[in-house]
């Protein structure tokens, strides 16, 4: 058998080339054939051995590199994982980090705010700099600034607009004002009011717009202008969508026809007064063409990766929302907030047990057949959020991790009854948990059950705790060496009790990746 | 094209040289943690029992003994999925042994974020990244510029607008 040879340049006194290596030529160089291995080459080694008698060994030490060393777009990677707050601080290391912060991937992430307060600031400044954001809210106040304010703002975004990839704001009338100035909107965060000026927005105006995010604060039914233009405008494929407040049913459902085949993400909820229409209690013929309407929409997504119809709070329409969307869709996020009958949780784990990763049922379950059923969904699960008021401590374990559960990183349990025993089983099978929000845990959080959530979940990053019930919930964390393998904690959120025993404790745990402290006092 | 190429038949192992002339003898099955030592691979399509090696010039032995050791440990990890590309990134959590194996000075890991950038290591470049990311962190500018030994070249008028333009940031 003849050995092939790879090697990177030249040298090539000790090798033939021959015809049949030309073409692979790809990736290491030249290929050559070598009759045999040089006897003067050490031989294949995977150990430790760094004895080394070839002259590449002394360089080895003198190659160290700093971070700034780094290529630009590696820094730009590194840069990525940060959030706008260390981004802004980045900003300031130097020159070089200051111009990196500012490439338009990391750009995004800073988010530029406009309120009644700063609105002439940030003209004035406009006037003189060359301001370059892509993420702009113009805040709720600036409504206050009158015709004037939307002189200033159309002038602000003479500069501005060109750039704005994303766009918060309060009013369709603010919308309509910059109308021509927002070529590049991607994604446009909108919250309609009641006092509704509601104008005609032509959506047209922007040709790329993905993610459409709207809520009508209204008390009653509304006919929005926005949502009707949005059948009308066939340029625009949303794939992501979020819909929630008074509008008309037809209206909403019509939007979500037009844009089913591009949908990856959808949040959608309808409002109280159209379940009777769907439940016949109405007019039955009315009830069938609901009915019908809903499954002509929701047979037509095909893309659908998350869903969140946790404000659809009717069990029914949830049913037939779930029923009717194909297998096909890839949903690995699913968000209910109707209460859930088990077969609803059957119908979700025969079609989509292979993509769902994230299940959020805020709405109550009970029946043991529910757990069951969970039980054999749970494995698969990454998030998990589980309102389960009435349920016995050994169905919801038997649900959740009847065994070692590795695979759940993130738990919410809602009204759940865990204490003792039940707790420190559930802990000790769920040891990867980095999220777990207790705050509206149905039974009280003692010494106990904190000592197991010290004990076993070293991975914690996030923990909810709710405010105590009774003073003496939680007296004091008493073991020091347990409190301390919780130090990658990042989020907490407790009443003072644990933190004030931290302190009389003395504890010398650092909690060196702790960021956020809620304090409740109690 | 050629003979060679057309054999789906595979080596079981390879070696791979380091720039410093060091030779590492591993399962192709490692090996092929690198996209670019994978596309090169099956573009050759070796016979087994053929003598393999593949010069890194690029990569001394420390750095290489370092990816190598990272690469056997996550072997039989699941291919991450071309769909999961979109989804939103999960980079908060390194695994326990990560966060271990990368306990190194600066100097190694700007290393390995370098190397796995160029042979196309995607796990290794994410978690690299994400670790150097970790150790920006709640700092402030300053206590950045000292974490990485990086020289301040700012004059105190230059920093002045750039305060002023943030305050109309979202700090969170």
């Amino acid at each position: 058998m003849i050995p092939l040879y790879f090697i990177a340049s030249g040298n090539g006194k000790e090798c033939q080339t021959t015809d049949s290596e030309v073409d692979h030529n790809l990736i290491c160089g030249p290929v050559r054939k070598k009759g045999k291995v040089n006897p003067n080459q050490p031989a294949a080694s995977t150990s430790n051995d760094l004895v080394n008698n070839l002259s590449g060994s002394a360089e080895r030490a003198d190659n160290a590199i700093k971070i700034d060393e780094l290529p630009n777009e590696m820094l730009l990677e590194i840069l990525k994982n940060l959030s706008k707050g260390d981004l802004s601080a980045s900003s300031l290391v130097n020159k070089h980090w200051r111009q990196l912060t500012d490439a338009p991937e990391l750009k995004r992430k800073r988010k530029f705010i406009i309120s009644a307060e700063n609105l002439r600031g940030v003209y004035e400044l406009t006037t003189i700099e060359d301001l370059q954001y892509e993420n702009v809210e113009i805040r709720n106040d600036f409504n206050k600034c009158g015709s004037v304010g939307h002189e200033l703002l159309f002038k602000i975004f003479v500069h501005l607009g060109g750039d704005v990839v994303a766009l918060k704001l309060y009013r369709t009338s603010t919308l309509s004002t910059l109308n021509n100035l927002l070529p590049k909107l991607i994604e446009l965060d909108l919250t309609e009011d009641f006092l509704g000026d509601n104008e005609l927005v032509d959506m047209n105006k922007f040709p790329k717009l993905k993610s459409l995010q709207l809520h009508g604060e209204f008390d009653t039914e509304m006919r929005s202008e926005t949502l009707l233009s949005l059948t009308q405008t066939p340029g625009i494929c949303l794939e992501k969508l979020s819909l929630i407040g008074k509008y008309f049913f037809d209206d909403s459902l019509n939007v979500l026809a037009t844009h089913a085949s591009s949908l990856r993400w959808l949040k959608f909820g309808i409002h109280p007064g159209a379940y009777l229409l769907v439940h016949g209690l109405k007019c039955y013929q009315d009830a069938q063409e609901k009915n019908l309407m809903l499954q002509k929409t929701f047979t037509a997504f095909t893309q659908l990766e998350v869903l969140d119809i946790r404000d659809v709070r009717n069990a029914e329409v949830t049913r037939l929302i779930l029923n009717y969307l194909s297998e096909e869709n890839p949903l690995h996020t699913i968000v209910l907030g109707a209460k859930i009958h088990f077969t609803l949780l059957c119908l979700m784990g025969q079609k989509w047990s292979h993509t769902l990763k994230c299940l959020e049922l805020w709405g109550s379950a009970v029946s043991n057949c529910f757990f069951q059923q969970l039980n054999l969904m749970s494995g698969k699960l990454r998030r998990l959020v589980l309102n389960s008021a009435k349920a016995a401590p050994r169905y919801i374990l038997h649900g959740i991790a009847p065994e070692t559960n590795g695979t759940l990183t993130e738990l919410k349990l809602l009204k759940s009854i865990l204490t003792g025993e039940s707790f420190r089983n559930l802990v000790e099978r769920l040891s990867n948990l980095t999220a777990l929000n207790l705050k509206e845990l149905g039974s009280p959080i003692t010494d106990q059950e904190m000592s197991y959530i010290f004990l076993h979940l070293k991975h914690l990053r996030h923990l909810f705790l709710k405010p105590c019930s009774t003073k003496h919930d939680i007296k004091c964390c008493r073991s020091i060496s347990n409190l301390s393998n919780l130090q990658r904690l990042e989020t907490l959120q407790s009443c003072f009790c644990p933190v004030i025993d931290i302190q009389i404790l003395n504890l010398k745990a650092k909690f060196t990746e702790l960021r956020q402290l809620h304090l409740h006092a109690c | 094209m050629s003979k060679v190429s057309s054999k789906k038949i595979e080596a079981k192992q390879i070696d791979f040289q380091s720039s410093d002339n060091e030779f590492f003898n591993i399962d192709v099955q490692v090996a092929k943690c690198s996209g670019r030592i994978k596309t090169f691979l099956e573009d050759c399509g070796m016979r087994s029992g053929d003598n393999v090696i593949v010069p890194l010039p690029n990569v001394n032995s420390e750095i290489l003994r370092q990816i190598l050791n990272w690469a056997n440990y996550h072997k039989d990890d699941p291919q991450p999925n071309e769909d999961d590309r979109d989804e939103e990134k999960r980079t908060d959590d390194i695994s326990l042994w990560d966060a271990e194996f990368l306990k190194v000075d600066q100097g190694i890991l700007f290393h390995l974020i370098m190397a796995a950038n160029y042979r196309d290591i995607k796990g290794l470049f994410d978690i690299t990244c994400q670790t150097v990311a970790n150790m920006m962190k709640g700092k402030t500018s300053a206590e950045i510029r000292e974490t990485f030994n990086i020289r301040n070249d700012f004059t105190p008028a230059e920093e002045e607008p750039i305060g002023r333009e943030n305050e109309w940031c979202e700090q969170q």
